[in-house]
């Protein structure tokens, strides 16, 4: 039997900035299918909001209203404009200004 | 005396309801399109335009500015924020007194006469009123009102309104944008059949029309 080698994992905030990040994922997929009607799956890091999820001007601004609720932060329409994938999304919300 | 000059051609018109609300969604081919839909359509309309047309300070801008003023123009900004939502929400008061609202679904004329991909406002405003999308093609109107053009000239139009489109076959899913996306994907294939354009995949883009051409 062979015993797991964890001696190289990476030590420090990385973990917790990956468990963050998954916590993200998770939130945003949720929202994303509640607003959506797809499933939470098909949300991933590199699916367009628009081309590949249906997210039209309502749900983006439903979308945003959540995050902001559950971030405690405001998203400028810009701002909001400019985030066009899932992943733009969570790099935002991993983001210090949506984590202050 | 739009009828003597113009000699459209206009099919459909009992497709509008006699009463209640409606929403009239038609391609866009002309700067005048509205008008000549507020002629053709037998109740009061009132139609979501660009808010940049009550925008300006010349004798022209402000001419323009009274005109849509007095018609009842819904002014939505297409930046795609919160302010367009806010045209929505006009439209839909509207509605709910039981007048008609129209709105091209494509947001801008079409730059190259094909018919583009829909923008969901017309299924949204069906789905949180009830008030059916009656689908709308229009054909040659700018020929008669070309982009840049001021004055219209004699040429043959058609304006031909198809069966209503009832939100009841999305019962149980209104609020969901994928709903608002096959409602809307529905109401571009009933007017691409009535407007005869080939179909383009993707958004117009606004101002596309005028460099166009």
């Amino acid at each position: 039997m062979t015993v797991p080698d964890t001696t190289d994992q990476p030590a420090g905030p990385a973990p917790t900035a990956d468990r963050a990040a998954t916590a993200d994922l998770a939130f945003v997929a949720a929202l994303i299918g509640e607003i959506t009607g797809l499933p939470a799956s098909s949300v991933v890091p590199e699916a367009d909001l628009i081309e590949d999820l249906y997210i039209d001007s309502v749900a983006k601004i439903e979308l945003m209203v959540a995050c902001e609720s559950q971030y405690g932060i405001h998203i400028d329409d810009e701002v909001a404009s400019r985030l066009r994938t899932v992943g733009s999304v969570l790099e935002f919300l991993a983001a210090p200004q949506a984590k202050s | 005396m739009v009828v003597i000059i113009f000699r459209p051609q206009v099919t459909g018109v009992s497709n509008i309801p006699v009463s209640g609300p409606f929403i009239v969604a038609a391609n866009h081919l002309s700067f005048s399109d509205h008008v000549f839909l507020s002629f053709f359509v037998p109740r009061p309309v009132y139609f979501v335009g660009k808010a940049e047309r009550l925008d300006g300070t010349g004798l022209r801008d402000r001419l323009r500015r009274i005109f849509f003023k007095r018609v009842g123009m819904i002014p939505v900004r297409r930046d795609g924020g919160r302010g367009g939502v806010a045209a929505l929400e006009a439209s839909r008061q509207r509605l709910n007194r039981g007048v008609g609202v129209g709105i091209h679904p494509e947001g801008t004329r079409s730059p190259d006469g094909r018919l583009y991909r829909g923008h969901t406002g017309a299924a949204w405003l069906s789905l949180a009123t009830g008030a059916p999308v009656v689908p709308c093609g229009l054909v040659g109107t700018d020929r008669v009102q070309g982009p840049g053009r001021l004055l219209p000239r004699p040429a043959r139009f058609e304006v031909n309104f198809g069966a209503a489109l009832y939100p009841t076959a999305y019962a149980g899913r209104e609020k969901l944008s994928l709903t608002r996306r096959q409602f809307t994907d529905q109401i571009m294939q009933e007017i691409a059949a009535l407007s005869r354009q080939e179909r383009a995949p993707q958004f117009a883009v606004k101002g596309e029309a005028l460099l166009g051409r």
